[in-house]
């Protein structure tokens, strides 16, 4: 009898918070859940950490990015040069943290023009359905059926020939990463899209007489966007990665503008590989490191993210 | 009589299915008189539903078909009407709520945008001014602290909570006909009789006139003045509830009523109609209940026996009008 009495006015207690005037909404959770993920705080401190390193670190550099020193050529890591000097004799540090940039910036860009093009392609897809999903789905087929490095490294070929400057490189290298990166996103977008327009919400909405416009705008695609978040998080690091591999073959970005990718290249030489570990160690570690902080904060972005494991909601 | 709110005359639908077309509501015809309450009734699967969401206009269009007869709205047909036009009576003189309140409300807005949006979209109010009316139908319905569950999302309220919520949205633009199909079915028992009286009391209140969907006789008996007993997609009896249930003419209503737990009646194994509902893609030539029914003979497989009767109608052969006829 005591017992059920205590347990009543515990489960009351439970309840009122959530019933008063502060009304957490779904994203509050979801930030509130991502607050209790370790690895994921951690990879977005690193991130936020690493992002403000390379755009901030160079102005404080003594070093320019273009500055050779024919007498501090290959030197090794030391005071003055805290990661050494490459082959030309230019300050390793420096150029990883411009190389950072444009690493990032491109991971940033690529994800933008891809989430863009995905999710306009896969939405139209997942709602008007018929002709217009058919042909975008076939086209989306199409493009996910040939394998991407190759394709890759023939266009980056063709850029070569064609003879563009070092910075319309970078533009070219966005480019033609998210031309094959939106099929992916573009599906995903679908199923949801699909999934959700059967949902009874939705035809509470039609009951309602809404307007199409708004039906899709304001009751649609918000509740995508838990599912573009993670996507747009992952595409970020893929691209980060396929750029590395693309400018460590000398087809993506290419010297003098550092990247990432282009500095390992030394890795190429098998003296620098055996004596000169600090020519490639730092950017081989800075891609490592982002794209699993990346990924791991996606991973987290989704479970936070994810209405079926949000508490509260059956 | 005056003409009435909503007729059905003779509606017939099927759906394509892959042994042919599916018939799932035939030759159904009544009346609904304004502020009137009707319950439909019947097994799973019987046309309930797809009756109502004909009246509304959302049967899917690509697996649907209407194969005759008319919904009369004022005497206007739905049937014939323009998307548009459809589009500014739902929602505006026709609103419908649906068994699960916790999937019919968007997740991601809060329960006062929710209910905002019908009355900017019909009643043509501002945005300030449908949020003050949005407030007050919160306390119509019968929820306390109106202010700070208009912030809230779905989520944060029960099933019954949010079926006044969903009572709310659709009685906001003052409908003339609310459809409320299954209202109760997800329910706790508890909370059933309130949703129900709560619904009782609007319809009173604003002169709203009630189609009623359940397979629960007890809610028939409790809310409809007027009942229509379906069975295969098509009407079998219908009358005024008391006459019906006190008195019913077809087998399978009579079924229905037998099959219901009495409480307290404990040692009785509870009965049930044998058999089960025949496929709507593969109806027998005769009367759809004749492997189930008790009373069945030769006549009855041959042919379709005719809803007949005034106020009281029933399709079946043996019901003691039909027999009276020559």
């Amino acid at each position: 009898m005591l017992s059920t009495l205590f347990s009543t006015r515990r489960l009351r207690k439970a309840i009122i918070p959530t019933m008063a005037n502060v009304t957490p909404s779904p994203w509050h959770l979801a930030w509130r859940a991502l607050r209790h993920n370790p690895p994921a705080m951690l990879s977005l401190a690193l991130l936020i950490i690493m992002a403000l390193w390379c755009v901030v670190g160079p102005y404080w550099s003594p070093w320019q990015n273009d500055a050779t020193d024919a007498l501090m050529v290959n030197k090794a890591p030391g005071a003055a040069h805290w990661l050494g000097t490459d082959f030309l004799g230019r300050d390793v540090y420096t150029r990883l943290l411009l190389a950072g940039r444009i690493s990032l910036m491109i991971g940033l860009m690529t994800m933008l023009l891809s989430v863009a093009l995905g999710y306009l392609l896969g939405a139209l897809a997942g709602y008007r359905g018929g002709i217009t999903d058919k042909l975008l789905m076939r086209l989306a087929d199409l493009v996910m059926t040939i394998p991407s490095l190759p394709l890759l490294i023939v266009a980056g070929a063709m850029l070569s020939e064609l003879d563009f400057s070092a910075e319309s490189r970078v533009y070219m290298v966005v480019i033609m990463l998210s031309l094959l990166e939106w099929p992916k996103l573009a599906r995903l977008v679908r199923g949801q899209i699909l999934s959700l327009r059967e949902r009874d919400f939705m035809l509470a909405t039609q009951v309602l007489g809404l307007s199409s416009r708004r039906r899709l705008f304001r009751h649609l695609l918000p509740n995508t966007v838990p599912l573009l978040i993670v996507m747009a998080t992952m595409a970020v690091a893929n691209a980060i990665l396929t750029e590395s591999a693309l400018s460590y073959l000398g087809l993506g970005v290419v010297p003098p503008t550092p990247s990432w990718g282009n500095m390992m290249d030394a890795a190429n030489s098998l003296i620098d590989f055996q004596r000169r570990p600090w020519l490639w160690m730092p950017p081989g570690i800075a891609i490592f490191l982002t794209v699993i902080a990346i990924n791991v904060l996606g991973d987290g972005l989704r479970d936070a993210l994810d209405p079926k494991m949000k508490p509260g909601l059956k | 009589m005056s003409t009435p709110l909503i007729s059905f005359e003779n509606l017939s639908v099927s759906f394509a299915g892959e042994q042919g077309r599916v018939r799932a509501v035939q030759q159904v015809s009544f009346s609904l008189q304004p502020g009137q309450t009707l319950g439909i009734v019947g097994e799973s699967g019987c046309g309930k539903s797809v009756t109502a969401l004909s009246l509304m206009g959302l049967l899917p269009a690509q697996a649907s078909r209407i194969d005759g007869g008319a919904i009369r709205f004022e005497g206007e047909d739905l049937l014939q009407l323009k998307p548009k036009r459809m589009a500014d009576l739902r929602g505006n003189a026709l609103a419908m709520i649906f068994q699960e309140p916790m999937s019919a409300l968007n997740p991601v807005l809060t329960l006062g945008e929710q209910l905002c949006e019908p009355l900017i979209r019909h009643r043509g109010v501002t945005p300030k001014a449908a949020w003050q009316q949005a407030t007050q139908l919160i306390s119509d319905v019968g929820l306390g602290r109106a202010e700070s569950l208009m912030r809230c999302y779905p989520h944060q309220l029960s099933g019954g909570m949010l079926q006044r919520i969903m009572i709310a949205m659709a009685i906001s633009c003052q409908p003339k006909l609310l459809i409320a199909d299954e209202p109760t079915t997800a329910l706790d028992v508890t909370v059933q009789a309130q949703i129900l009286q709560l619904l009782r009391e609007r319809a009173r209140a604003q002169q709203m006139a009630l189609m009623l969907i359940t397979h629960d006789l007890g809610v028939i008996a409790q809310m409809a003045e007027q009942v229509v007993v379906m069975y295969a997609g098509r009407v079998v009896e219908q009358g005024p509830t008391a006459d019906v249930l006190r008195q019913p003419l077809h087998p399978y209503t009579r079924g229905l009523i037998a099959s219901r737990p009495v409480p307290g009646e404990r040692r009785r194994r509870l009965w049930s109609i044998p058999g089960q509902v025949p496929d709507l893609a593969a109806l027998p030539a005769g009367c759809a209940f004749a492997d189930r029914c008790d009373r069945v003979s030769a006549r009855c497989r041959s042919a379709v026996p005719p809803l007949i009767g005034d106020v009281r109608r029933a399709a079946c052969f043996h019901s003691e009008r039909a027999e009276a006829q020559p």
